[in-house]
């Protein structure tokens, strides 16, 4: 053999030795064969190697499976043991047969060494006799404890299921197997046994093992399974989650813990009832003999952190359970470690992976329950097994859950527990301080990155241990986000990908805009300091700017525009200094259009009007030659946009946009007023007429030039998701099909918005806003007109179905967003006037009481707010008009009159007749009412009031009829 | 050593340091755990665990993690290793010091040390799953011979089996560990390993 080919064989031995440890099968033959000028070397050679990395794995492979099995006995006491039917930490199960009354019961026998002296022993007599007291559907029955032969055993009724974890390890590797399809996506027949819910999976398990003869060969028969939809497995492990929750529920109002809760001691029938195993059990046979038993880490896994340091409590028990929920929803552990200490540290100190990462597509109340039932403080959890179980029956019911998703101030609170020298140093510099107290207030909703986030400022600013500027920047970028287009244009088509899907949305409070605008004042002195400084002075101005949003989107009309007017003033100074300058230009025409949207929001679309019209001035300062920036086109487009803007019509509430919910009642004058319920042909209302803007250039014109701008943008930059918004709102602000109007310049615009936005909410799951205006976009009537038209537009009902979800969505999520309330409700609104049109009255009835119980809260807790009093009445109106068409005259007068009550008092204290038409209507079907029902006096009263011009009751005066 | 791969992860130790250093380490977890495993004396089993030890790795490597940017003369793994090697020795010292200075014997570092302390936690390792009364038996019997078999190999083929089937370095790697080139660490691999299974076949034919 010539040197070169000894070389040969080396290398090939190297390539097939990596090749084994890669998990790949390279075969010997293979090798001989590629090379049969060396294949007897190869041979010789390549055996050895298999020979050794053999005996190499052989050690590192194994797993817990190969602990010495000890021999059975054959009888204990009554019992004849029959078979071995499970094994864990607390020792092994038996099936055996009751000689004296020939039942079959299962007889677990404790590892010989936990209860070596006899004080042990009788505590474990004591404790098993305690848990024998207990009665429940989902507890095991304990019969009795004994001890022969030297074993400690206990008998209980034999259970015809399986332990969780082998349901779970089979779920877990039938979601491995089935590659790419992931659980309840899309189900093609071959991957597997399609089942619906835990009790199928487990029947399908069940009778898999006994056609496979024996138990211990079910592990490796018949392929994976897959269930017919995810929401239907979720909904089966809550039910699972509930039926535990009660048994833990009734142990512990006996004062019996369980502290082991976990997979393997809950066991599950073909019924789908789920039986605790081992009450008690824990307490006795703790410590040593489990980690000698060698099941230390799947017993670890559920343990709540305070039982390391030897505190349990019920709601040690809440915290397994959540842990064995998690586990089955996320189909993973929720802490994994390949050995003790590290296992232990990740339990002690890391939170719990919301669920929702590892799974974007389990619902966020589920996430939010399993989350509070997992805090790593027991003050933090449910406090009781019966408030989970509670907060799981209200998600199986689809009522509000009661769990709250972990604010700031609790996240920072408990980091400074946990981080106690590192809180203390922080808080040191007074300028810290302030940036805690912002952190601390505000609402942030995702626990582990605003964690890091929160963690990493501290450190920061730790380190500058001063103001810092910096430090300011994060924090204002982190509560006041930018639209994402400042951040990702350098990065265009596509490389902003990543980060830029995890964008997540800060919440809002007034509070938040109090702090910050408590920061400005930081900046403001710095830039004093720095006199001259353009950037810090342009810091300054940003910041007012973002207040503005943040007020903006709050509703803050007045406050909104103040901290506008301030920011253009700041940058109109920068222009002059600095003419020509395409990022002051392009702030100076952002802020008109916000100044503009605050104006159209209050109302006026004719100040609004003028305000856009500045900010198209301001653009046209910068020349459209060579290509502008990407953010320039941008903020020209949205110009377009705001000026095609249909009136009355408002989109989301996200930042750049105008914060006011959509078909606002009270859009002023030349507003449009809420959909009429009822302007049949005969009706015509003036408002629907033809626009009544200031400016009378066709809206198409405007939207089609926002148009021509974005599609290319959207296609250069395609992961700027700001783009792809703008461009869903021109498409769905084009009036479709007008009658008596040419054919529209854009075919099924609203068919292209909701693609966009489909797309968009399923990009960036976490960011609500791209969800409310997809759902805007479904609840949008395809014909032109204030209303759905269900036989013009059969898919209606889907639609605002789909809608209805969403928004409900929002609105848990978001409660003092009172945008998505008002969504809500609007929408639940159109639903029942299709309901009606399609003579479904009982339903309808059903969507508007819901409706006005929902606006009867939002009235109550935004009383300044006029739209809502008026949306108020628009609701009593419709129901009214539903229950007088049905005979219910009774109600509708009621109704009626609460309407005109609110309409007048909305009059008066606005001092406006902005809803006079809809006080004229309501008079005059109250003076039907009243008719039908003999009251000819106030009928006639009415009908007076219905010819009044204008109403002239003063604010504290309800009465209708005077 | 210049393969692209060990040039990314310096790059990346370069930008992210810290964060980097302990993405490479979770990666690497297991082999470096072997490393530890197969070293640490036994009177230490109970008191810690490998992966105690390459934690405190982690803190060593991310003290020395700037030194190592200036000048990367090896492929980062391989100066992991290094770090995890140092670390053991520290650790050793602490937990036994005063017994292993009387014995005048250093931590058994294959290669620097007494050549049974390896080749004994190879056997361990190599047969560590056997359980049976009657394979008890026979483990002990052959966990005596392939102990023979590893006493009587050079040194360096030793380690080289060690650090190519328990550590899982590659072959570059095991050059870079012995300052040797590739193609001599490769030779010296075949070698060992062919050597290694003659003598246990020839030892299993004596006794039948």
């Amino acid at each position: 053999m010539s040197d070169s080919e000894q070389q040969l064989v080396d290398s090939l031995a190297d390539e097939f030795l990596d090749r084994l440890q890669r998990g790949e099968a390279p075969t010997i033959a293979e090798y001989e064969q590629a090379h049969p000028e060396c294949a007897a070397e190869i041979r010789r050679v390549f055996a050895s190697v298999q020979m050794f990395e053999q005996l190499a794995r052989r050690r590192w492979s194994k797993g817990l499976s190969g602990r010495a099995a000890g021999r059975p006995p054959e009888r204990l006491g009554d019992y004849r043991i029959l078979r071995e039917i499970g094994r864990g930490g607390m020792g092994v199960v038996y099936e055996a047969e009751q000689l004296s009354l020939g039942r079959r019961v299962a007889v677990k026998v404790l590892p010989s060494q936990s209860l070596a002296d006899a004080k042990s022993a009788q505590r474990f007599a004591r404790e098993a006799q305690t848990a024998a007291k207990l009665r429940h559907t989902n507890i095991v029955p304990v019969f009795g404890v004994g001890e022969d032969q030297g074993y400690h055993y206990f008998v209980m009724q034999r259970i015809e299921g399986l332990g969780l974890d082998v349901v779970l390890a089979r779920l877990q590797a039938s979601a491995g197997e089935a590659a790419g399809a992931r659980l309840g996506s899309d189900v093609s027949p071959a991957t597997g046994r399609v089942v619906s819910g835990l009790d199928e999976l487990l029947q399908a398990i069940l009778n898999e093992s006994t056609e496979a003869r024996g138990p211990d060969e079910s592990e490796q028969t018949a392929g994976p399974f897959t269930f017919r939809c995810a929401t239907a497995y979720w909904r089966s492990v809550v039910d699972l989650g509930i039926q535990v929750a009660e048994a833990l529920q009734h142990a512990h109002s006996q004062g019996i813990l369980h502290r082991d809760i976990k997979p393997a001691n809950l066991l599950l029938d073909a019924q789908g009832i789920v039986c605790v195993a081992d009450f008690g059990l824990a307490k006795v046979i703790g410590g040593e003999s489990l980690s000698q038993s060698g099941d230390l880490v799947g017993t670890l896994r559920y343990m709540a952190p305070e039982q390391f340091s030897g505190n349990a409590d019920a709601r040690s028990d809440v915290y397994s359970l959540g842990l064995t929920l998690y586990e089955l929803l996320a189909l993973r552990p929720a802490f994994e470690a390949s050995n003790r200490s590290e296992l232990i540290r990740k339990i002690t100190q890391d939170d719990v992976v919301g669920l929702r990462r590892v799974n974007p597509q389990i619902p966020r109340d589920l996430e939010t329950i399993v989350a509070k039932a997992t805090a790593r403080e027991p003050g933090a959890r449910y406090q009781s097994a019966a408030q989970l179980g509670s907060d799981l029956r209200c998600y199986l019911e689809d009522r509000p859950i009661h769990a709250r998703r972990v604010t700031a101030v609790e996240q920072l609170w408990r980091w400074c527990r946990r981080n106690r020298a590192v809180a203390s140093l922080a808080a040191v510099a007074v300028s810290l301080l302030a940036l805690v107290a912002v952190v601390a207030t505000i609402g942030y909703v995702r626990t582990s990155r605003a964690n890091t986030q929160v963690k990493a400022a501290l450190a920061k600013s730790e380190r500058i241990s001063g103001l810092s500027l910096e430090a300011l920047d994060e924090i204002f970028e982190r509560f006041a986000p930018d639209r994402s287009v400042a951040r990702s244009e350098a990065e265009p088509a596509g490389a902003a990908g990543a980060d830029a899907r995890t964008l997540v949305q800060p919440v809002l409070s007034t509070e938040t805009a109090a702090l910050l605008e408590h920061m400005i004042s930081f900046y403001a002195r710095l830039a004093q300091a720095g006199a001259g400084d353009v950037e810090l002075r342009q810091k300054v101005a940003d910041a007012h700017r973002r207040v503005g949003d943040i007020r903006q989107r709050l509703g803050q009309a007045e406050q909104a525009e103040d901290a506008y007017l301030q920011a253009l003033e700041q940058y109109q100074q920068l222009q002059r200094e600095r003419p020509g300058d395409p990022a002051v230009v392009c702030e100076v025409g952002r802020i008109h259009n916000e100044v503009g949207n605050v104006q159209w929001a209050r109302g006026r679309p004719a100040a609004a009007h003028a305000a856009y019209r500045k900010a198209l001035e301001a653009l046209a300062a910068l020349p459209l030659e060579p290509s502008p920036p990407a953010q320039f086109r941008f903020e020209l487009a949205r110009t377009y946009y705001f000026l095609g803007k249909r009136p009355g019509r408002e989109s989301g509430p996200g930042p750049p946009d105008p914060k006011a919910e959509p078909d606002r009642p009270d859009g002023g004058r030349p507003g449009r007023p809420p959909p009429p319920p009822h302007t049949k042909g005969d009706r015509p209302d003036p408002d629907f007429g033809p626009e009544t803007m200031p400016d009378r250039e066709p809206r198409d014109v405007n939207l089609n030039k926002a148009i021509a701008i974005l599609e290319p943008l959207v296609g250069q930059y395609p992961a700027v998701p700001e783009y792809r918004l703008m461009l869903a709102r021109c498409y769905r602000e084009f009036p479709p099909q007008e009658p008596g109007r040419p054919t529209p310049s854009v075919q099924d615009p609203l068919d292209k918005a909701t693609a966009v936005l489909e797309k968009l909410a399923e990009d960036y799951p976490d960011v609500s806003d791209y969800r409310y205006e997809l759902s805007e976009t479904l609840a949008t009537p395809r014909i032109q007109g204030p209303r759905f038209i269900p036989a013009d537009d059969p898919a209606a009902e889907r639609r605002l179905r789909q809608a209805l979800e969403i928004s409900q969505e929002l609105a848990r999520e978001h409660p003092n967003i009172p945008d998505y309330a008002s969504a809500q409700i609007h929408i639940h609104h159109k639903l029942a006037h299709v309901l009606r049109d399609t003579g479904r009255a009982e339903e309808a009835e059903a969507d508007l009481r819901t409706a006005l119980d929902l606006q009867t809260v939002l009235v109550r807790q935004l009383r300044a707010v006029s739209s809502y009093h008026v949306w108020q009445a628009v609701i009593q109106e419709s129901l009214a008009d539903l229950q007088r068409e049905r005979g219910e005259l009774n109600e509708a007068r009621t109704l009626l009159e609460a309407a005109v009550a609110t309409l007048r008092d909305c009059q008066a204290r606005e001092r406006t007749s902005a809803y006079q038409h809809l006080l004229v209507r309501n008079y005059e079907n109250l003076a039907d009412v009243l008719d039908r029902l003999g009251e000819r006096e106030l009928a006639a009263a009415a009908r007076r009031q219905a010819q009044k011009p204008v109403a002239d009751g003063n604010p504290g005066e309800l009465a209708p009829y005077r | 050593m210049h393969d692209e791969s060990d040039d990314s992860l310096v790059e990346s130790l370069r930008r992210f340091g810290e964060q980097a250093l302990a993405e490479i380490l979770a990666a690497n977890m297991e082999r470096l755990r072997r490393i530890v495993d197969l070293r640490l004396d036994s009177r230490l089993a109970g008191r810690l665990d490998a992966a105690d030890v390459v934690q405190e790795a982690f803190l060593a490597a991310r003290e020395r993690l700037p030194r190592f940017l200036r000048e990367p003369r090896v492929p980062v793994i391989v100066w992991l290793r290094g770090v995890v090697l140092d670390t053991l020795v520290d650790v050793h010292r602490r937990h036994l010091g005063a017994k292993m200075r009387d014995a005048g014997r250093e931590v058994p570092l294959p290669g620097v040390a007494s050549p049974d302390a390896t080749s004994i936690s190879m056997a361990a390792c190599l047969l560590g799953d056997l359980t049976s009364p009657s394979q008890a038996a026979m483990r002990e019997e052959t966990a005596r011979r392939i102990d023979q078999v590893l006493a009587g190999m050079d040194p360096i083929d030793r380690e080289v089996l060690l650090l190519r089937h328990f550590e899982q370095l590659s072959n570059d790697e095991v050059a870079s560990v012995l300052g040797v080139k590739k193609a001599a660490a490769s030779r010296r691999y075949t070698r060992a390993v062919t050597r290694f299974r003659e003598v246990i076949e020839a030892i299993s034919d004596l006794h039948g």
